[in-house]
């Protein structure tokens, strides 16, 4: 028999166990309370009767609204998702290039530190998909410049390689411009890099 | 109901990779659900369409943050939900909880209708309750969720769920017929003991 005080404890925890929240144990030894209390098995089915009646309520409640799909939303939340949907696209696009730009400064640390012979599978990193505006460069770095630093003026421009390492320490780059920096700027900064040996604008398309 | 929160997790899950149709299919499951609680929240019923849209708008957009791990999908959206009411209600008059004297009044009201069926009574002491206490019983036992999770939603303490929960029962129990004659047999005889 249980003490009067874990009836009460017991009797806290009834809607819990109505709505099926409770873990395992504590189920368990509710439902061996429930055995053999009178009182409990009482309340439980009150709080059946109580729950009924909300759903009953809530259905009454609740306009019948057919089910539809995207078109069917109030227009000011269409409206919400779509403008969010297309802002969304550029974010994605800048994931992608990080992405790939981890990728190719991966490449370039193994390209660098392997046998030449070695190397050829990571000679060509191209990257689908690009939008907005930007510039293609050669860039050839100078002979002793190594991952660290190529990697360095990849994230410093948010460049992505689409062909490199070749011949003379030389890469192809595709950085992002977007209205904000003009080509010709960016090709002077980077040839005042000091890792850098030359550069050239191969492509731009923010004209 | 698991079957019920598997199919949500697989439409939350083709919304957090960004399909629309996915947002329609969460929007119909739950905008009855969140425009019930914006009411026991004391929302305006004109308000209540805004913040519905405005909830599942940011379901939308903060998808990726949802951790099923840490809670149910119907905590973290009914969380939202109790945020964008209480933005509601910094921007405009809130709206008071109906006066916890209602259930007393109520009772005076239907004095005369000892007679009608237990359901009947639920019904009347349901639509008497003050809406924080109706509340916790509609989470309870329309959405299934434990104490912790309830008070996670409304932002309060385990206790105080507790609390809610009790006085509701003790309310509604008050309610029922046959209660109400034993309580009234019990003060007679208090009185005639007095």
């Amino acid at each position: 028999m249980n003490a009067p005080e874990q009836h009460g404890e017991f009797d806290q925890l009834l809607p819990l166990y109505a709505n099926g929240s409770l873990d395992a144990a504590t189920r368990a030894r509710v439902a061996r309370h429930l055995e053999q209390c009178a009182a409990c098995r009482e309340e439980l089915a009150f709080l059946g009767n109580v729950r009924d009646a909300l759903r009953r309520a809530a259905a009454k409640e609740t306009s019948a609204r057919a089910e539809g799909g995207f078109d069917s939303l109030p227009a000011e939340l269409r409206a919400r998702v779509q403008a969010s949907a297309q802002q969304r696209q550029p974010r994605l696009w800048k994931t992608a290039a990080l992405a790939a730009s981890i990728v190719a400064v991966m490449a370039l640390g193994i390209a660098l530190t392997v046998p030449e012979e070695e190397t050829a599978q990571f000679r060509t990193a191209t990257v689908a998909g690009q939008g907005g505006d930007s510039m293609i460069i050669e860039v050839r770095f100078r002979a002793d410049a190594g991952a660290q630093e190529v990697g360095r003026l990849l994230r410093e421009h948010r460049a992505v390689v689409l062909r490199g390492p070749e011949d003379e320490n030389r890469w192809t780059l595709e950085i992002p411009v977007n209205g904000q920096r003009n080509p010709g700027d960016v090709v002077e900064t980077l040839r005042r890099n000091g890792d850098v040996a030359d550069v050239r604008l191969l492509e731009s398309d923010t004209q | 109901m698991g079957d019920v929160k598997d199919d949500e997790l697989t439409l939350f899950g083709r919304l957090q990779r960004g399909d629309v149709e996915a947002l329609a299919g969460l929007y119909y499951r739950y905008e009855g659900r969140i425009s019930r609680f914006l009411s026991r929240m004391g929302l305006a019923e004109h308000e209540r369409a805004a913040v519905i849209n405005d909830t599942m708008f940011t379901v939308w957009k903060s998808a990726q943050r949802f951790d099923p791990a840490r809670s149910r999908l119907s905590t973290w959206i009914f969380g939202i939900a109790r945020n964008k009411c209480r933005k509601a209600f910094e921007a405009s008059r809130p709206v008071g909880n109906v006066d916890p004297e209602a259930l007393d009044n109520v009772m005076e009201w239907h004095d005369d209708i000892e007679s009608l069926e237990t359901r009947q009574w639920l019904s009347v002491g349901l639509a008497a309750l003050p809406d924080e206490q109706r509340m916790v019983l509609e989470l309870t036992f329309l959405e299934g969720l434990s104490y912790a999770e309830i008070a996670e939603i409304l932002d309060c303490p385990v206790n105080t769920v507790k609390t809610r929960v009790f006085h509701a029962r003790r309310k509604l129990r008050a309610m029922l017929p046959e209660d109400r004659i034993r309580n009234r047999l019990n003060e007679e005889v208090m009185h005639e003991r007095s």
